[in-house]
């Protein structure tokens, strides 16, 4: 007998389990599917839920707040750049028109459902 | 500030705003609060080890989540105007705010090509 003759399947299979143990990987020889792969998948929800960035994030409308009771005043250069710019529109005559009292009275329930 | 528009309140993006990026927000809420229940119904679903009661119940209760708890409902919009088309993963921008912001040098490391 030839030292170089195939081992059995069992011997074989002997082997890869206690490789197995060694390594500390999963002994499946019959490859059967035991839904390892969705255990595996890293979690991707906190990076998908900041896509849109932080919602508590501070806008200028906060930090205003905050400064609030303060001498010196805040101003927000582009809320006033706009304003000016209606100002101006409806100084024209080309402003929003006036709201109507009557039909937001009757129907406003109706308007608001939808 | 939250919204009362989805079945669940949920908070306003501080970027660009958009009926379309609301309800993208909000499905990326959803799908990431609801991850790991998805999962592990998922494993229990695919494990062909289990009981194949149980196999199916885990199947039933996925398919009866709502479609905004689905990782693949959720879609890459651009941060700075909402558009669906067109964005540039690395940066969350769409093609023409990238380019703008790009030229304006406001996009760090990004350059004119010239060869």
């Amino acid at each position: 007998m030839s030292a170089f003759t195939k081992p059995s399947r069992r011997r074989l299979l002997e082997l890869q389990k206690l490789s197995c143990e060694i390594f500390n990987t999963t002994f499946n020889p019959t490859n059967q599917r035991t839904g390892a792969k969705i255990l595996r998948q890293p979690l991707k929800g906190t990076t998908i839920a900041n896509y849109y960035g932080d919602p508590d994030f501070l806008k200028f409308k906060d930090v205003q707040k905050i400064y609030k009771f303060q001498e010196f005043g805040l101003i927000n250069e582009e809320e006033e750049y706009r304003l000016m710019v209606n100002a101006s529109r409806r100084r024209r005559g080309k402003g929003a028109p006036p709201k109507k009292k009557e039909a937001s009275n009757s129907d406003g329930k109706k308007k608001k459902k939808r | 500030m939250t919204m009362k528009r989805f079945p669940i309140p949920t908070k306003i993006p501080s970027t660009y705003i958009n009926g379309r990026v609301l309800r993208d927000h909000f499905k990326r809420q959803q799908a990431a609060a609801n991850e790991v229940t998805v999962q592990a119904l998922k494993f229990i679903a695919r494990n062909t080890l289990l009981p194949k009661r149980t196999r199916v119940e885990a199947q039933l209760q996925l398919t009866s989540m709502p479609y905004y708890t689905y990782m693949n409902q959720v879609s890459n919009r651009c941060v700075d105007s909402g558009r669906g088309k067109g964005v540039f993963r690395d940066f969350r921008l769409c093609r023409t705010q990238f380019r703008e912001q790009a030229l304006a040098g406001e996009l760090p490391g990004v350059m004119k090509g010239v060869w």
